[in-house]
């Protein structure tokens, strides 16, 4: 039976082939993420609060940028307020970046890396709004927050006040149900090109729709993988951090302070192109061992 | 008015929703990598029994039902409301036809229920799983056919009228399960 040892080692031998360098950042970083839906675990050091990272993301963003490399980390990131037969609060992450290499690209490459490490089939590949509409009858993109608002209701979601009034909110539930109602198969669907409001840190397309260069990789509903072309100007970089601040008060959370390490890098870059990905690797490890319940992988059996 | 966290949600707990109180049944938790994380809640309406599925925004506070259940004894009814009573403090609730649903028709006095109360109100009542009644009147049965086959109905001594095999006579006692209203077999003395 594999497990997280042996799943790294042969990614390590895949990123070797592929001359792809591997690096090993901080688990603790002065920043906190902003994004209002993961929560940081933090701890203090002489009344200093330090935050376990969610993801090696700005991290390995600050030495792409310095050394124009590809590079990947494999390592433990922390999630609080997160458990269940799908989640962990500790995880062990495999995130990389590539360079000049555009999203639809490193889709193949998450492909070539499965393949290796033991997990092929089926590939489908759907735009988020062909899935959309197969499920709800009418564009993701030029529905009218009424409309978002009424088929989320329909669809189950308990008008609570908070968040009914922001669009990403319905849409983020929305994509939940979409998950659940194709995806549950098994096959390797990438879901990409995502509506603006999900962008999260990709960077957007103007033609001939306004669409995010974003995919996510599902396995029966499991999502495996969430990858972006990325952003590389410190503006819109900045413009999306501040926005999740923004989203944060409004669900009654505390603003929290920016990466500036982050955004300087980008600031220094010269890059063009430059896309990234990152996969749980024990969601990957359910699937090849077959099982149902992330808390019963061998590796995190320790009684 | 008490409310809970959708982070303590289980099987068991009854919330209040639009008015009506609610049986929590499965509680999943579902968070996309970037997004939002939900409770996905398969929950059953207690005064319907209709069973739906409802998402929370997870970490919103929820309203919980005054809801409990407890075990009663049948004493009579008069078809239009029925009389429990609570063994352990003798106290006395009646129950409307509503709130019976079915459960009227399989009861004759001094059976164990299970009532639920929402609000110090009935508004369901189980019978128990199994009883046993006198069928009161049904066609002559068919001698030697014991073997599995035709049914016909027969009118049992609390006017429930059920399914039962063809040789089965009147003034025998049968075990009827009350949950699908099958005949389950012939009681002998």
């Amino acid at each position: 039976m594999d497990s997280i040892v042996t799943l790294s080692a042969k990614a390590r031998e895949y990123f070797q082939l592929q001359a792809v360098t591997e690096v090993k950042t901080p688990c603790l970083s002065r920043f906190s993420n902003v994004d209002p839906n993961i929560a940081n675990f933090s701890i203090f050091k002489n009344e200093v609060e330090l935050f376990l990272r969610t993801s090696p993301e700005s991290a390995l963003k600050q030495i792409v940028c310095r050394n124009e490399i590809d590079i990947f980390e494999i390592g433990p990131v922390f999630r609080d307020d997160e458990s269940g037969k799908n989640h962990l609060s500790e995880f062990t992450m495999l995130e990389w970046y590539r360079i000049d290499m555009s999203y639809r690209h490193l889709m193949d490459d998450v492909v070539r890396l499965l393949n290796y490490l033991g997990l092929s089939g089926i590939i489908k590949k759907l735009t988020y709004d062909e899935l959309f509409v197969h499920t709800f009858g009418f564009s993701s993109y030029e529905a009218s927050f009424q409309q978002l608002k009424a088929c989320a209701e329909e669809h189950g979601l308990v008008n609570s006040g908070k968040g009914f009034q922001d669009r990403a909110y319905l849409l983020e539930f929305l994509t939940t149900c979409l998950s659940d109602a194709n995806l549950k198969t098994e096959e390797l669907v990438f879901v990409y090109d995502y509506p603006q409001e999900l962008r999260c840190y990709s960077q957007l397309s103007s033609y001939p729709k306004t669409l995010a260069k974003r995919f996510e990789l599902f396995w029966d509903g499991l999502e495996l993988a969430n990858g972006y072309q990325e952003i590389l100007s410190e503006e819109e970089q900045r413009a999306c951090f501040e926005s999740e601040n923004r989203r944060r008060v409004l669900n009654g959370f505390a603003e929290v302070q920016i990466d500036e390490a982050w955004l300087a890098s980008l600031r220094r870059s010269e890059l063009k192109t430059l896309s990234g990905v990152a996969l749980g690797l024990e969601r990957v490890l359910m699937i090849i061992n077959g099982i149902k319940d992330i808390r019963l992988l061998p590796d995190l059996d320790l009684k | 008015m008490a409310s809970i966290n959708t982070n303590q949600f289980k099987p068991g707990i009854k919330l209040l929703l639009d008015g009506d109180p609610y049986n929590i049944l499965e509680n999943e938790f579902v968070k996309p990598g970037k997004g939002q994380a939900f409770n996905r809640v398969k929950t059953r309406n207690l005064k319907n029994g209709r069973v739906v599925e409802k998402t929370f925004k997870s970490g919103e506070s929820v309203e919980l039902a005054d809801v409990v259940d407890i075990e009663m004894v049948y004493l009579y009814g008069d078809g239009t409301e029925w009389v429990f009573m609570n063994e352990d403090n003798f106290e006395q609730v009646s129950a409307g036809r509503e709130a019976m649903d079915d459960a009227g028709k399989w009861l004759k006095g001094q059976e164990k229920c299970e009532m639920t109360l929402w609000n110090g109100i009935p508004i369901s009542i189980s019978a128990p799983n199994f009883v046993n009644l006198v069928v009161k009147k049904t066609d002559p049965g068919v001698k030697g056919d014991t073997a599995a086959g035709g049914t016909k109905p027969a009118e049992l001594e609390t006017g429930a009228i059920v399914k039962v095999p063809l040789f089965i006579e009147e003034g025998e006692v049968l075990k009827i399960d009350t949950r699908s209203g099958d005949y389950v077999s012939r009681v002998k003395d």
